[in-house]
């Protein structure tokens, strides 16, 4: 049984590790600048694409998922592009751009192949970045250590650009683009390179969720946009968000904390088709607590 | 002290959550078996799974399943993978997907389970195993690959003076490409033209067909493609229409309103891939098992009798004898 | 002339309907100097917003210049041309950011000219500055230095505001109503304070103001606007011998000179239609 809960709480922190750099990368762009970025899907999906085409056809892995950062961060470009200079509305400026690169993502995964394009990849022995890293002898414990650096390095990453000037600018104009203005910050800069970032962080999620399942496929970025919104609600909600540091770190465990709790679900036998149903419960439960803490409180004063 | 409190709480949640975990003490075999979706052909090969296990003597007093389905979800296709992989003996992987994430889940969790699967078309691609005859590792299985060269055949059977075979699957199936190049070098073998088009879902089938249609495919193949074989009503409605005949790849296409199919029977696989679970529990090492697939004598030529009448031509009693009759269901 | 406005015409709807199709500002000249402090009053679609959002750029005109010290920033756009404006808006929710704190509002302020750098975004030798302007507020606000914006009262937020639109000092300060949504005592208070600032830092100033009292109590000048025009400018003397009586019979003129043109309109298309 001490097993079981050993494997919960590695599989957690191996999945919310990654899906960590996802939660950041939806916080920047849902609640720093207040645009609701459908991208997502599409570039987590590249991140993932794009390594796997790479490291398929012999690329070094760590170079591939370093340049998948790139690509994550071309991908924001685009729908910030789209939205302050063609002024398209922001929701179909994400749909727009995740919608073309579902495209791209089959040329990609098509490279090196016979045909024009394929639907996944599937590495085989191929080496991923996982394979470099021998200081456990289970390969799943590397996976966790790599992925925490990783995580914790994005994390230390965004509290301190988000302290800078520029970090700042960025915050006010997700906050109150008039009032931006007003102060001299070029909002549409902002919003261009805020949405890069957050690409670009979605992207690598990608990158490493694929060398952990050691394949990339076009359905692979379904669900994420949900997952990473869950992870946020989740994570402020029981780690709170009293400074911003307090808060960024929610974020990133947030996603620990969800994978926690669907690991438990899977482990106790819950049906699938029931997930759904669970996740739906634990949400209510998890945003109602303050009210039911409040009342709790209440009665408390109100007996003495 | 708030932040503590909170990990506090999380941590005797999980305990609490941990007794109601059983811990399996019996000896019995456990076999874990994840399958991709619900689907009828792949429900029929975990059917015809379990059956051939039961047959051989591995029934419930020597044997407990563990089922689990993601539905299509990746991430709990992972987590369901590690699971499986970790409480049991044997698994089995149903569609590709399910296989690759049994098969990575053991190299990462480091142990020797043996990996099955069934329901993948092209193993040596998906990277299950170094090659069909010898597959060098702890998984092996059976593949669905369709005898498309059969199917195609039909074709020419159906109707003599052919010319264009149309071709339709979505872009996002691996195994519909796989099908769909077989399909096009058995065409071109023939000395037909070929005439391919793909869709990305549900709202482009219409037109996509449509436009098949006008090119001038006067037979269309459709691959074993899931998303086709869930919209295959509005597919045949179309075709019919038009007087188009459709080769399917399975059964339930042609039941549908497909005309006919030379179909992989995936009770017969799954049960193939359940004797290969019996040769291993009883001491076989899974390189040494070649990749199963049906052999012609074991697919179903299956003819649609109500689309026959529809579409208004006349099938050769050669086919007509051999073939199993549906009508639409 | 710290400000120049010359002939600047704005329309809004053009490829409407004619009886949609408002003309904001019609040829609208202005000569503002280095230090005046000039109130702007009319009635609603005078064109005084317009004028304003026209000078801050947050739209270009159909015709016509803007010079600020001297400088044509017509083509400049609103983050540009923010270095040379201060700007406090009616809504007091608008000219902070509610989640970050007093601090690093101000931050952002004191930063309006440059460009945002990677460098850490707190200083601590504007921590000092930040404090002794905020005293001089009265507020109790330097104490509360990390505190989040949004959590003050709408007079404290607008003290906040005016005082990040003059820490640097700007060559325009812009008041658009405002104390139009804060209670009367707070207004006043608040007023009180502009009137302080602007006095000691000799700052340039318009305020668009709907309160007759308050345009002639303070500044120097005063203008008046009506569809678009501006129908009365005063200065110095003349202004201070003004009675919000005076204006309010100004106004009462205009109305009725409004109200003719409307009824000879009809009668016009009446005689068409016989």
């Amino acid at each position: 049984m001490l097993d079981t809960l050993r494997f919960i709480l590695n599989d957690a922190l191996n999945l919310g590790f990654a899906y960590g750099l996802l939660a950041l990368g939806i916080f920047i762009s849902y609640r720093l600048l207040d645009f609701a970025d459908l991208t997502a899907e599409g570039s987590f999906t590249l991140g993932g694409a794009f390594v796997a085409a790479l490291i398929f056809n012999g690329a070094n892995p760590f170079l591939a998922t370093l340049l998948s950062i790139v690509v994550g961060f071309v991908a924001g470009i685009i729908t910030g592009l789209l939205h302050t200079k063609l002024k398209i509305p922001s929701l179909l400026s994400g749909i727009i751009t995740m919608t073309a690169l579902f495209s791209i993502n089959m040329i990609l995964m098509g490279i090196g192949k016979t045909g024009k394009f394929d639907s996944a990849v599937y590495l085989g022995n191929s080496k991923t970045i996982y394979d470099y890293i021998g200081i456990f002898k289970q390969k799943y414990l590397n996976i966790i250590v790599v992925n925490f650096l990783v995580i914790t390095l994005a994390t230390m990453f965004c509290y301190w650009l988000f302290g800078t000037e520029f970090g700042m600018s960025l915050r006010a104009t997700g906050m109150n683009q008039k009032m931006a203005r007003a102060q001299g910050i070029n909002t549409s800069f902002m919003i261009i390179i805020g949405l890069g970032i957050s690409n670009a962080l979605i992207s690598l999620s990608g990158a490493l969720t694929a060398q952990t399942n050691q394949s990339a496929d076009c359905n692979m970025g379904v669900g994420t946009l949900v997952i990473g919104l869950a992870s946020i609600i989740v994570g402020e909600a029981i780690f709170g968000k009293r400074s911003f540091l307090n808060w960024i770190i929610s974020v990133a465990l947030g996603s620990v904390l969800y994978y926690l709790i669907i690991g438990i679900a899977i482990n106790l036998g819950l049906d699938s088709y029931l997930l759904k149903l669970l996740y739906a419960i634990l949400i209510i439960i998890v945003l109602t607590a303050p009210f039911i803490k409040k009342g709790f409180m209440k009665l408390k004063r109100k007996e003495s | 002290m708030k932040f503590i409190k909170k990990i506090v709480v999380c941590m005797l949640l999980l305990c609490c959550a941990f007794t109601f975990t059983a811990c399996n003490k019996d000896d019995k075999i456990k076999i874990g078996i994840l399958q991709s979706a619900t689907h009828s052909a792949l429900d029929a090969a975990r059917e015809g799974f379990m059956k051939a296990l039961e047959d051989a003597g591995y029934d419930d007093t020597k044997v407990t399943y563990d089922f689990e389905n993601p539905e299509g979800n990746p991430a709990n296709m992972q987590l369901m993978a590690k699971t499986l992989v970790r409480k049991c003996d044997i698994v089995l992987g149903i569609a590709t997907d399910a296989a690759v994430a049994l098969k990575v889940a053991a190299e990462t969790e480091g142990t020797n389970i043996p990996v099955l699967f069934t329901a993948v078309t092209d193993a040596v691609d998906a990277s299950l195993v170094e090659s069909n005859e010898h597959p060098n590792g702890r998984v092996t299985g059976t593949s669905d690959i369709n005898p498309v060269a059969d199917q195609i055949a039909l074709a020419k059977q159906l109707k003599q003076d052919l010319k264009k075979v149309g071709i339709l699957y979505t872009i996002s199936e691996t195994n519909s490409k796989v099908q769909a190049d077989m399909a096009i070098e058995e065409i071109e073998k023939e000395g037909l033209e070929y005439l391919e088009r793909t869709v990305t879902g549900v709202t482009d089938i219409q037109q996509t067909l449509k436009k098949l249609i006008s090119d001038g495919a006067e037979i269309i193949y459709i691959p074993t493609d899931n998303n086709l074989a869930k919209n295959m009503v509005s597919v045949c409605n179309i075709a019919n229409e038009s007087k188009i005949p459709v080769i399917c790849g399975k059964e339930n296409m042609v039941k549908a309103g497909g005309l006919i199919t030379f179909g992989v029977n995936y009770t017969k696989l799954g049960e193939m891939v359940g004797a290969m679970a019996v040769q291993i529990i009883e001491g076989a090492d899974p390189k040494d098992l070649p990749v199963g697939r049906l052999s012609q004598d074991e697919c179903n030529l299956v003819i649609n009798t109500s689309t026959v009448s529809i579409l208004g031509i006349e099938i050769p009693s050669e086919i007509m004898e051999k073939a199993t009759k549906v009508t639409t269901e | 002339m710290m400000l120049k406005i010359e002939n600047i015409t704005k329309e809004f709807n053009l490829t409407g309907a004619v009886e949609d199709r408002r003309i904001a500002l019609d040829h609208v000249s202005l000569d503002i100097h280095d230090g005046d402090f000039v109130t702007i009053i009319g009635g609603n679609g005078s064109g005084k917003s317009t004028l304003m959002n026209i000078i801050a750029g947050a739209f270009p005109p159909d015709s016509g210049k803007v010079y600020i010290d001297g400088e044509d920033v017509t083509k400049l756009t609103e983050y540009k041309r923010a270095k040379y404006l201060g700007r406090v808006f009616q809504d007091p929710n608008m000219g902070t950011a509610p989640n970050m704190s007093i601090e690093e509002n101000m931050e952002l302020a004191y930063r309006r000219d440059q460009k945002k750098t990677l460098r850490w975004g707190f200083k601590k030798e504007h921590r000092k500055k930040f404090i002794e302007s905020l005293t001089s507020l009265n507020l109790g606000l330097e104490t509360r230095l990390s505190q989040k914006v949004g959590l003050l009262s709408g007079g404290q937020r607008q003290a906040v505001t005016l005082l990040m639109a003059t820490f640097r000092k700007p060559k325009v300060l812009l008041l658009d109503e405002h104390t139009a949504a804060l209670d009367p005592k707070t207004a006043k208070k608040v007023l009180e304070l502009t009137d302080n600032i602007v006095r000691e830092q000799k700052l340039t100033t318009i305020m668009i103001t709907h309160n007759m009292r308050d345009a002639l109590k303070y500044g120097n000048r005063l203008i008046m606007l009506h569809h678009g025009h501006i129908i009365f400018d005063v200065e110095g003397e003349d202004k201070n011998k003004l009675t919000p009586e005076d204006l309010l019979r100004k106004f009462d003129e205009l109305e009725n000179q409004d109200e003719e043109e409307v009824i000879q309109t009809e009668e016009v298309n009446e005689n068409k239609c016989d």
